[in-house]
């Protein structure tokens, strides 16, 4: 009965939507459509979640799926943009790399989880796919936080970086126990909110949300 | 007794943020540190022989945890009433008020309490859970003062330590999975569960693991070159929380790694994991020399003599073998002692003299006596001389890599701390000796204000050259039992 997810191959389609919500990242270059990105990532991602939840019945699955997209799909982002908008500052990304180049790097990263993962013990779980394009989009988040100027934009790549091993993590596990994922769940929650603080407090201190100008420490 | 432990922390840091008056959030931070050593003390005594468990095997305390547990209490009960004169002091300058008090004791035990939660934790992702929690409560101590430099030591230290516990969470993802392959079904993430299964999971799977793990705790712990976080938050946060910082939050963060290793020598062939440990801790040394001979700074200059310190702690644990091990946990206990003993020494410098640069003060000893005189005991001990502790525990660590036919290490060991030893007397000595810099006759009657502080420094030096000529049998038998949690006989 429930073989329409794996005749369709709706799992697939979803973690390919997964993939280009962080790739398109490198081009966007407004700050809100950053955190639209984020808000189609985490969505798609809860609906994966809940796919795989209808075709294994498993009821924690759905509590899953439902945490999922109540932190990382309404709560972070409406937290980040609410702080987007108190900085009130240019909200452009500035990148250190062009859109082309970074473009490349990313395809170049994929390129190279995709032969990297070729085989061997982890090409397991529900789909051949979904663990190859995690690590992807993890590594793709790890790059958008080494090339972004804005404070903002690491937490975005940290942000992204964390779905993208939350979903290596269930395309191996099928999900830790229920109270786990509640844990980490809050523990990233907190964090997002912490480095919010630090965010308003770096634009009170430096009177910029660059971290070009964190160069007081050394040595 | 676990649950116990896990709650007068908590209640501690409620009571402290709801309260309004200085002395008595002072009261209640002194009760609250004196309930915790004493209610610790029966949970490590029961575990000492066999584990003991509580909430469905989620908790539970081996000798080994006790072991650490002792000196997570021992530091934290010491910064706790150091905390009463130095933050009293900056509260009678005005560099604080009311609000920030009642903040940073709330935050001091939300902190406690979180280390105590990471070190009796048997699940691992609990774990996992309570060193990143670890991170989001000391990143809040470490931008206390919300200026420049704090808020950017505090911004580096949670976004390095986050991106590199992610990875670590990865790696628990990984255990779990290969858990539940091997149990047929649900996995497990008890770390005591796992301890009888991993010699049936797949190798690879678990050197994966491993690898992930190490960079995911090991940021936390402070090994080379994930290190840069640690200087910053280190030189940047209150004296209580830079003493906390570096004599057990980075323990506690080793010993995440120790159990991994422990898992790992039950399914690896033992080199593996002690090669990565070796690779890392010398790198950590290496490193940390270079850093110390330049370093203009006192604070950082301790924050990078922390770095060589874990570095020499994963060497011992490394090297392996009972000396090894022993070597390793005793040498946790007395930095443990003689760090925090530095930072304090030094805090008190730095309310005197106001400035944390090493060129500007002079004359520490004549200045401050007693702070001054044991400022340079402990210097002499963390650059390794004899007679202090930190000289017994490197020699165990040596004897065991000449033992195991180490010769590299033992080199590299040699020309890192011999390098070391003459960078930090010449810093330090610079500090405490000479003509002093400043007017300090008429500030000499309000020394009567720091007697709680005194009393910790003295009862720490006091501690500090005991176990610098002997080993108290109550230790031993702790260090004893811990060796063989880890070597598994």
């Amino acid at each position: 009965m429930k073989n329409w997810i794996d005749l369709l191959y709706v799992i697939d389609f979803i973690s390919v939507g997964i993939l280009l919500s962080a790739v398109v990242l490198n081009t966007l270059k407004r700050l809100e459509s950053c955190i639209k990105a984020y808000i189609f990532n985490s969505w798609l991602l809860s609906i994966l979640v809940f796919f795989v939840a209808i075709k294994t019945g498993n009821l924690h699955l759905y509590i899953a799926a439902f945490l999922t997209l109540a932190t990382k799909g309404i709560l972070i982002p409406m937290f980040l943009s609410k702080i987007v908008r108190q900085m009130k500052v240019t909200r452009t990304v500035e990148p250190y790399l062009s859109n082309s180049l970074s473009l490349t790097i990313s395809g170049i990263l994929v390129t190279i989880v995709y032969t990297s993962l070729r085989e061997g013990i982890l090409v397991t779980g529900f789909s051949v796919h979904v663990l190859k394009i995690s690590i992807a989009v993890a590594l793709i988040g790890l790059f958008i936080m080494i090339t972004r100027r804005k404070a903002i934009t690491q937490v975005l790549g940290l942000l992204f970086m964390e779905n993208g091993l939350f979903l290596a993590g269930f395309s191996l596990t099928f999900g830790m126990p229920i109270i786990i994922e509640l844990g980490i769940l809050f523990d990233m929650l907190m964090g997002v909110i912490i480095l919010g603080v630090f965010i308003v407090q770096i634009r009170r201190n430096f009177s910029s949300v660059d971290l070009d100008s964190l160069t007081t420490l050394k040595g | 007794m676990i649950g116990i432990l896990l709650l007068i922390p908590l209640i501690t840091a409620v009571l402290c943020y709801f309260s309004n008056n200085r002395r008595v959030i002072e009261y209640i931070n002194l009760t609250g540190a004196a309930i915790i050593a004493v209610a610790s003390i029966f949970p490590i005594s029961a575990s000492l022989s066999t584990p003991i468990f509580f909430f469905r095997g989620m908790f539970f305390m081996d000798a080994l945890s006790a072991y650490i547990l002792s000196i997570v209490m021992f530091v934290s009960v010491a910064a706790a009433i150091y905390s009463v004169d130095y933050m009293g002091s900056e509260f009678k300058e005005g560099l604080i008020g009311i609000k920030e008090i009642r903040y940073f004791y709330a935050l001091l035990y939300l902190f406690i309490f979180t280390m105590v939660l990471a070190v009796v934790s048997n699940n691992i992702a609990i774990f996992w859970m309570a060193i990143e929690s670890t991170t989001i409560v000391s990143s809040l101590l470490v931008g206390f003062y919300k200026d420049r430099a704090s808020v950017e030591a505090a911004w580096k230290y949670i976004i390095l330590c986050t991106v590199s516990l992610v990875f670590g969470l990865l790696g628990i993802f990984i255990i779990y999975y290969a858990s539940a392959s091997v149990l047929v079904g649900e996995g497990t993430l008890n770390w005591t569960e796992l301890r009888e299964i991993t010699h049936d999971m797949n190798p690879k799977t678990i050197k994966l693991a491993f690898l992930f793990i190490l960079v995911g705790y090991g940021a936390k712990a402070g090994f080379a070159p994930i290190h840069n976080w640690l200087p910053d938050a280190h030189s940047q946060a209150p004296t209580p929380v830079s003493a906390l910082l570096s004599g057990v939050l980075i323990k506690c963060s080793f010993f995440g790694i120790i159990r991994f290793v422990i898992l790992g020598n039950e399914s690896l062939e033992s080199s593996y994991c002690s090669h990565l440990l070796l690779i890392f801790g010398l790198l950590s040394m290496g490193i940390a020399t270079a850093f110390i001979l330049l370093q203009n700074n006192y604070k950082r200059l301790l924050a990078y003599s922390s770095i060589e310190h874990i570095g020499i702690i994963a060497i011992g644990m490394g090297i392996g073998g009972f000396w090894g091990i022993y070597g390793a946990l005793l040498h946790m206990l007395n930095h443990a002692i003689v760090k925090p003993l530095l930072f304090f020494t030094t805090g008190r410098v730095r309310l005197k003299y106001h400035t944390t640069e090493i060129g500007k003060v002079k004359g520490a000893i004549t200045v401050l006596p007693v702070a001054g005189t044991v400022m340079l005991l402990a210097a002499l001990a963390i650059a390794g001389s004899p007679p202090f502790n930190i000289f017994l525990s490197e020699y165990t660590i040596l004897k065991a890599a000449i033992d195991g036919g180490n010769w590299i290490t033992f080199a590299l060991f040699i020309a890192f701390s011999t390098i070391i030893f003459g960078g930090v007397l010449r810093h330090f000595g610079g500090m405490a000796f000479g003509k002093p810099n400043i007017d300090h006759e008429h500030e000499k009657e309000k020394n009567g204000d720091n007697k709680m502080s005194l009393i910790v420094i003295v009862v720490m030096v006091a501690i500090m050259l005991v176990l610098g000529l002997y080993i108290p049998g109550f230790l031993n038998e702790m260090l004893n039992n811990s060796v063989k949690v880890i070597t598994g006989e």
